[in-house]
């Protein structure tokens, strides 16, 4: 077998649960070697940002899902961000992309691959991303700073989105503590979630009606 | 009469101990699991392997 990369992958020990299970845990060169390409992306993003290409950002997704639970397979990293208005009155997320693409990084389909990673911007759209974006939690992915969308409204999203992976997922942030479940209800009520709330409550939360 | 099935609940507490686990890692720990998969596991893949559809000149 080999993969799209060039590596032999014959002598990958056997999987137990989806995991190889001779990376657990993972060594330190593969910390080295893997954070700074994640730390170079977030700098272009952040960039993107100073240079007024995109206004406040921050990380959502199944990458913002993995800083509050177990690691989830994932192919991008989605971020979410407020768009600068343009004086014709539009928004458009097509600037960001040119300048990218000037810089010399390729795009993907839906993506653009910004230093190995393909990412993919989401401009806010629903007053419930935007307040999301507006709250996320100032962090820093090794030195870099950056923003993650905290973890109820995470929950929030992925409520609204209902997707079976959605909800897989927010079982999980249950099953680990990952969120303060006030917060989440005062989110959820706030924005019209509650139907949604009550169904995956009876659902997947055992012991509650 | 019953076969006699293995108690496996020490594999599964094992499981569960594993994921609490990678749970706890820092985040930059986790993004590097992530990005392992990714690898070894290119998008598509799982399902040109369950297709039994191939890229051409893919042996």
């Amino acid at each position: 077998m080999q993969a799209a990369h060039g590596e032999m992958l014959d002598d990958v020990p056997f999987y137990l649960d989806g995991w190889p299970t001779a990376y657990l845990p993972l060594g330190v060169n593969a910390i080295e070697r893997i954070a700074p390409a994640m730390e170079k992306t977030l700098s272009v993003i952040n960039q993107l940002e100073a240079e007024g290409l995109i206004g406040r950002y921050a990380i959502g997704g199944a990458m913002a899902a993995t800083r509050y639970i177990e690691p989830i397979q994932t192919y991008d990293l989605d971020i979410f961000i407020m768009l600068p208005v343009a004086s014709s009155g539009l928004i458009s997320i097509s600037p960001i992309y040119s300048y990218l693409t000037q810089q010399g990084y390729m795009s993907e389909g839906a993506c653009i691959i910004i230093e190995g990673w393909p990412v993919q911007f989401l401009p806010v759209y629903n007053p419930l991303t935007e307040e999301a974006v507006a709250r996320a939690v100032e962090v820093r992915f090794g030195t870099v700073p950056t923003r993650v969308l905290g973890a109820e409204y995470l929950a929030a999203i992925m409520l609204e989105t209902g997707r079976p992976k959605d909800h897989a997922r927010l079982v999980q942030f249950f099953e680990f503590n990952a969120l303060d479940r006030a917060a989440l209800e005062e989110i959820v009520a706030r924005h019209g979630l509650s139907p949604k709330w009550e169904a995956f409550r009876k659902r997947f939360m055992s012991g509650e009606s | 009469m019953q076969p006699p099935y293995p108690d496996i609940s020490d594999i599964l507490a094992a499981k569960a101990k594993r994921r609490r686990a990678l749970a706890a890692l820092s985040w930059e720990e986790k993004v590097a699991i992530v990005e392992q998969m990714r690898r070894l596991q290119p998008k598509g893949s799982w399902k040109e392997k369950n297709t039994g559809k191939k890229k051409p000149g893919r042996a």
